[in-house]
């Protein structure tokens, strides 16, 4: 579970003004373990920023975070940057088992642990449809299948803090659905192993998403405007619902820099 | 590409070279310039006894120098781009130092180091280094933070950094100043063995040119340009080799 409290990060300019630019401000979140939440919010208002300060990449100014997994230890965090974060001169096979191979390498494992990585490698591959890539270069494959190698390489890591930044926003419309219901046979498969809940924090600016994805969605501006709890997960476009498309007006009405925020 | 279609366009620029030499020759008609018809007997007659034991001579001095300057040029310049710190104290010397002609500092390298092999092997070393070091400094510096990310966030020591991301980004980099860095190694090698040694094809040339021995000068020059290719080549296919990502 992921707990932040009064956290804020500023950084001073570099230019001659040297001004203090304020990117997140008192920030208060308290995530529950294996849940799925979203951050939406206009560009600029800090969700990569929240998403690198809790995958320790970014030192906050002020405030507390923190995460522990379900048994209480030190959690594991897998994180997917934008850019999926693939190494060019790693093959998608290569690529893919990274992660796990250096947890597995931390953790101080056996052959036979690798060799079993291995096979689960494989097998996701096979699952996501690129285990015909396997000894290809993320150069030689498309934007899409690169996605799906990016998304691979975190769940055969299977950490207990899944954090990623617009993970479906190079693919076109069609790629994203299918990279999306994958996803979320991913995540329901996971659900299945009650003793090592994941914790999903997803980035993304798209509504339709958000509502798609997340049990709690979370408007992020520079501040937390609003935490909404989703009943409507699962539920695509398609779904006429009145009541859906009420709450995904009053999301885009949140989203509006000048709408007010909610408790 | 087949092997024989790798080869094929570089033996005809060899017979075009050759040919455009022997039409000089036959123009200028002066003892000079002789053909190549007369100087490659001459180089097949001499290569066995004389010339290897120069060639010998000069591949060990480019080898050695170009040898120590990756195994000290390469991780100062991987410290120097991946800590921001190190970069501070060091680079305003680089910046300083660099510029300067390295062949300038031949009197002090000879009078450190005598006439002997060290001076030789020193001074390549310098020039070569140089560039190492700024290479692969600027290509770690470039390296995307992205890169780390999958690493940092699971706490991978520095092994592995170097392993997954320093090594295989620089790689490229490193493989271009090697080559840039050669061509000059070469030319400065050849300086080099103009004094204070009996050789080495610089040596061998330079001692061929004031006996007046125009066709054994000319051996000597292919053989030393034969070196140079060569050496070129051998960092062609390693880059090749190690860089199969980039095709």
């Amino acid at each position: 579970m992921i707990t932040i409290k009064n956290l804020s990060v500023a950084y001073t300019t570099d230019d001659k003004a040297r001004q203090n630019k304020t990117v997140l401000a008192d920030i208060g979140l308290s995530l529950s373990a294996g849940t799925v939440n979203i951050v939406i919010g206009p560009s600029g208002g800090g969700k990569s920023t929240l998403l690198k300060v809790i995958a320790g990449l970014l030192r906050p100014t002020a405030g507390s975070l923190e995460l522990t997994a379900a048994d209480g230890r030190q959690p594991v965090i897998g994180f997917m940057p934008q850019s999926c974060g693939l190494l060019p001169w790693e093959t998608i096979e290569e690529n893919v088992e990274l992660a796990a191979k250096l947890r597995l390498k931390k953790s101080g494992a056996s052959a036979a642990d690798c060799g079993t990585m291995k096979a689960q490698a494989r097998e996701l591959m096979k699952q996501l449809g690129i285990d015909a890539l396997a000894g290809c270069y993320p150069s030689e494959v498309s934007g899409g299948q690169q996605q799906r190698a990016a998304l691979g390489r975190m769940f055969l890591l299977n950490p207990d803090i899944l954090l990623m930044d617009e993970p479906f926003s190079a693919l076109d419309e069609l790629t994203r659905s299918e990279v999306r219901q994958l996803f979320a046979q991913l995540i329901v498969s996971r659900r299945q192993d009650e003793a090592r809940p994941m914790t999903v924090l997803l980035v993304t600016h798209q509504v339709e998403e958000a509502v798609l994805l997340g049990e709690k969605i979370i408007v992020l501006d520079g501040r937390v405007k609003a935490v909404l709890d989703n009943p409507y997960r699962g539920q695509g476009q398609a779904s006429c619902s009145g009541e859906r498309s009420e709450f995904v007006h009053r999301l885009r009405r949140l989203l509006d820099r000048e709408g007010g925020s909610e408790p | 590409m087949r092997k024989g279609n790798r080869f094929a366009p570089l033996a005809g620029a060899v017979v075009s070279l050759l040919f455009l030499w022997h039409l000089a020759a036959v123009i200028m008609a002066r003892p000079i310039v002789p053909s190549p018809g007369e100087v490659l007997p001459v180089l097949a007659a001499i290569f066995a006894d004389k010339l290897v034991i120069h060639l010998g001579y000069s591949l060990w001095r480019i080898v050695g120098g170009v040898l120590l300057a990756v195994v000290i040029g390469y991780p100062l310049g991987i410290y120097l781009g991946y800590s921001p710190r190190v970069a501070r104290l060091l680079s305003p010397v680089i910046y300083l130092t660099y510029p300067t002609p390295k062949i300038a500092l031949l009197p002090i390298v000879m009078l450190l180091f005598g006439l002997g092999e060290m001076s030789k092997l020193l001074l390549i070393f310098l020039i070569v280094v140089y560039q190492v070091v700024i290479a692969i400094r600027d290509a770690a510096g470039d390296i995307p933070a992205e890169y780390y990310y999958p690493l940092t966030t699971l706490g991978a020591d520095f092994t592995d950094i170097f392993r997954h991301v320093l090594a295989p980004a620089t790689l490229p980099a490193f493989f271009t100043a090697l080559r840039v860095a050669m061509a000059t190694a070469v030319s400065v090698l050849f300086f080099t063995e103009t004094f204070g040694t009996e050789y080495g094809l610089g040596y061998f040339i330079m001692d061929a040119w004031l006996r007046i021995s125009y066709r054994e000068m000319y051996a000597g020059i292919i053989v030393l340009a034969v070196l140079g290719i060569a050496l070129f080549m051998l960092l062609d296919w390693l880059d090749s080799r190690f860089n199969r990502w980039q095709k």
